[in-house]
């Protein structure tokens, strides 16, 4: 296929059927993880649920004092690579354009730096994961594909942008590619995280909140 | 016939004695060979070589066939200048067949295509312009009463070399956009066994055109190339690349409608649809009509009509980076067939778990003695 | 000219262009190479990405010679010679006026100017019919 047929089947068809195994996929993975169902609690609330699952959600994103203190460089790690990641994706132009937000977008330079200290966090997460005898034993290859899958984007638009190695087309090509491959296999990989993070959250911040604990 | 003949005896005629019974000098030689060296970006020094490869070579017969068309491109190559049509058909080659710029019609122009075909058989240069349709025998495009595809099978037989003028003729063009109803290929998708020449746009920038033919008088061979069949010298960059509103790309500062502050401000046109990134051409370089300017410079975005099937590539008013396709409607039937499927897995896990529980058998204590 | 010329442009004087330091230096090596090895050597100033603020600087630095050669053919072109012996700018012009060349050339003097042998011989022929001319009437 000729490069420019490549980059139109990457924009067009291709890119309609991973955006709908991807909504489709989420979906069903959303749906599978609600209707597991819990045993009803029986128990009478120390105090609401509701609000405490609500807390919840939001105050996981923040670092806690004694779990940093364990491990300061993977939170720190943890909080550039999410980072980073929401910069690229959401702040630059052509990516704003895409999504159809009315977003004001960063200059390229700062997107540019920003996708390298990125690309870097995520090798520095691999080293982790690789040296963590830990880790080591609880990773699958469910993790270093999700790892792969989450690089190839950056890798292939930071090259696009600079000309590396192919014509700008087909690169072009190969990233819109690459982020249709995550979007594919996001449902089915730990990246499902992007949307379960809150259920999750949700449901400890919920029992704890009931429990009258702190969350 | 017999100014047929007398231009056929002027085919062994030389560059320079040519231009000296036209009165030009050696230094108006030299200059013309100084710019020419300049248009086609060739190494400095390539000026005296040029003259001299020139100053032995002889005038070349050149066959221009115009297929399924528009007359664009020719209207284009009258526009160049420095070398100037009339430069090149006067001067430097001898434009034996071209039905739109000669004065011959009917079967007279036919007669003077065949004769020139003949006495420069394995010589002469085919220019062609526009895409050949093939379905149903060709029928959909006739010249004379024969198909274009059977003229240019036979044109291209006695070539030394094609060059394809215009996307139409480089890659199928307009004419081959979908459904293709004539069943439009592009001149490479006929012509296999000789060197072609593609010099894509719709039109190409005349002075490319010229430069392009000049560069095989002067060399007797094509220039390099790239994998898409076209000079390197005039498409080896991207627009955007080479755009003066680059700048503002990398700042982020776009224009978002056509009458909009700043559009105003000349921002970079990417949001409004530019394919300057993705498309090889000379116009950020070369410019339009004498160097006046180029559709960016115009305030419009570029729609990439250099690159094959750009004219499949989308809307030309949206962003490169916007998916194509009926994206909402992707993401409903997607969303609904998710939850549906949800639902029917939800059910079954349910079902699973309640036929397992009704399943459970009671144990007693006899039941483990017995086991043990 | 073109209106294009006639809108004000204000420029700003950076005084220490990369370009225009790198260009110089360029034509001191061509100009080494002259004087060494009398080879001639060119600089296509057309292909540069340079701005007017740049042109303007390169030729402040240049200077203006002594010497300036006008030849009208095929639309005007000029040798200009600048205040560097053997440096000179080179500029043609088509017959609507375009700059189509513009280059620096460094040489004694540009080639183009001397004519063939083969046109000073064929002048003297049409210089005698003249002056045979002359004298019969």
């Amino acid at each position: 296929m000729e490069v420019n047929e490549l980059l139109i089947w990457a924009r067009g068809p291709a890119f309609n059927m991973a955006l709908a195994i991807f909504v489709f996929g989420m979906l069903l993975r959303l749906f599978e993880i609600i209707s597991l169902g819990r045993k009803s609690d029986l128990s009478a609330a120390r105090d609401s649920g509701l609000s405490g699952g609500l807390r919840t959600i939001f105050s996981r994103s923040l670092p806690r004092k004694t779990v940093f203190a364990r491990e300061p460089l993977r939170i720190l790690n943890g909080y550039i690579l999410h980072i980073g990641l929401f910069v690229v994706i959401f702040f630059y132009r052509p990516h704003i354009e895409l999504l159809g937000l009315d977003l004001a977008g960063l200059s390229s330079s700062v997107i540019d730096a920003v996708t390298v200290i990125t690309i870097l966090s995520l090798f520095a997460a691999l080293l982790m994961r690789l040296y963590s005898p830990v880790l080591q034993h609880i990773s699958t290859v469910g993790d270093y594909l999700a790892w792969l899958i989450t690089l190839l984007p950056l890798i292939t638009g930071y090259m696009a942008y600079h000309h590396l190695m192919l014509d700008y087309t087909q690169m072009l090509a190969y990233h819109i590619l690459s982020v249709e491959l995550l979007l594919v296999l996001a449902p089915f990989t730990k990246l499902t995280h992007m949307f379960s993070f809150v259920l999750a959250r949700w449901y400890q911040g919920y029992l704890a909140g009931r429990r009258g604990v702190e969350s | 016939m017999s100014q047929l003949k007398r231009n056929n005896s002027q085919i062994s005629e030389t560059f320079v004695d040519h231009l000296e019974q036209h009165g030009v000098s050696r230094r108006g030689f030299l200059k013309f060979c100084s710019s020419m060296a300049a248009a086609l970006a060739l190494p400095t020094g390539s000026a005296d070589v040029m003259a001299e490869a020139l100053s032995a070579a002889k005038r070349p017969t050149v066959i221009w066939l115009s297929f399924q068309e528009c007359t664009g491109c020719t209207e284009s190559i009258t526009r160049s200048h420095t070398p100037t049509i009339e430069n090149l058909i006067f001067d430097f080659i001898s434009l034996d067949y071209h039905h739109t710029l000669q004065v011959a019609a009917g079967h007279q122009a036919e007669e003077a295509r065949d004769m020139a075909m003949k006495d420069a058989y394995g010589k002469y240069l085919l220019i062609v312009d526009g895409s050949i349709p093939t379905k149903d025998g060709g029928v959909y495009s006739t010249i004379a009463g024969r198909t274009n595809l059977s003229m240019l099978e036979e044109a291209a037989a006695g070539a030394a070399a094609v060059i394809s003028v215009g996307t139409c003729a480089a890659y199928g063009g307009l004419p081959m956009a979908k459904p293709n109803p004539t069943g439009a290929v592009a001149v490479t998708d006929i012509v296999k066994d000789k060197p072609v020449m593609n010099i894509p746009g719709c039109p190409p920038i005349g002075l490319v055109m010229t430069s392009a033919i000049a560069h095989f008088l002067t060399f007797a061979r094509l220039p390099d190339m790239d994998e898409l069949g076209r000079p390197k010298a005039f498409y080896g960059d991207s627009i955007h690349d080479r755009c003066y509103r680059r700048t503002f790309y990398d700042q982020g500062l776009f224009a978002k409608a056509f009458d909009d502050e700043g559009a105003r401000k000349g921002w970079c046109l990417y949001e409004l649809g530019c394919k300057g990134p993705t498309t090889h051409n000379a116009c950020a370089t070369m410019k339009w009509n004498e160097g006046t300017s180029f559709p960016i410079e115009s305030g419009h975005p570029c729609l990439g009509c250099s690159e094959p099937n750009f004219w499949d590539a989308g809307s030309f008013y949206e962003a490169l980076s916007v998916p194509q396709g009926r994206v909402g409607e992707t993401v409903l039937k997607a969303a609904a067939v998710g939850v549906g499927v949800g639902v029917a897995a939800a059910a079954l896990n349910r079902s699973n778990k309640s036929a397992a529980v009704e399943g459970r058998e009671t144990m007693t204590v006899e039941d483990l003695k017995k086991e043990s | 000219m073109s209106s294009l010329d006639r809108i004000a442009v204000n420029l700003i004087d950076e005084g220490h262009s990369e370009m225009v330091r790198s260009i110089l230096s360029e034509v001191v090596s061509l100009l080494e190479r002259w004087v060494k090895k009398g080879e001639p050597g060119q600089l296509d100033l057309k292909s540069l990405p340079l701005s007017a603020a740049d042109s303007q600087l390169l030729e402040k630095a240049l200077g203006r010679g002594e010497v300036t050669v006008s030849m009208d053919v095929m639309g005007n072109s000029q040798m200009i010679e600048t205040a560097f012996s053997g440096v000179w700018y080179v500029i043609h012009r088509d017959d609507q006026d375009q700059v189509i060349v513009k280059q620096i050339e460094v040489v004694d003097i540009p080639a183009i100017i001397f004519p063939q042998p083969s046109e000073v011989l064929s002048a003297l022929g049409r210089l005698k019919l003249e002056v045979d001319k002359i004298h019969n009437n």
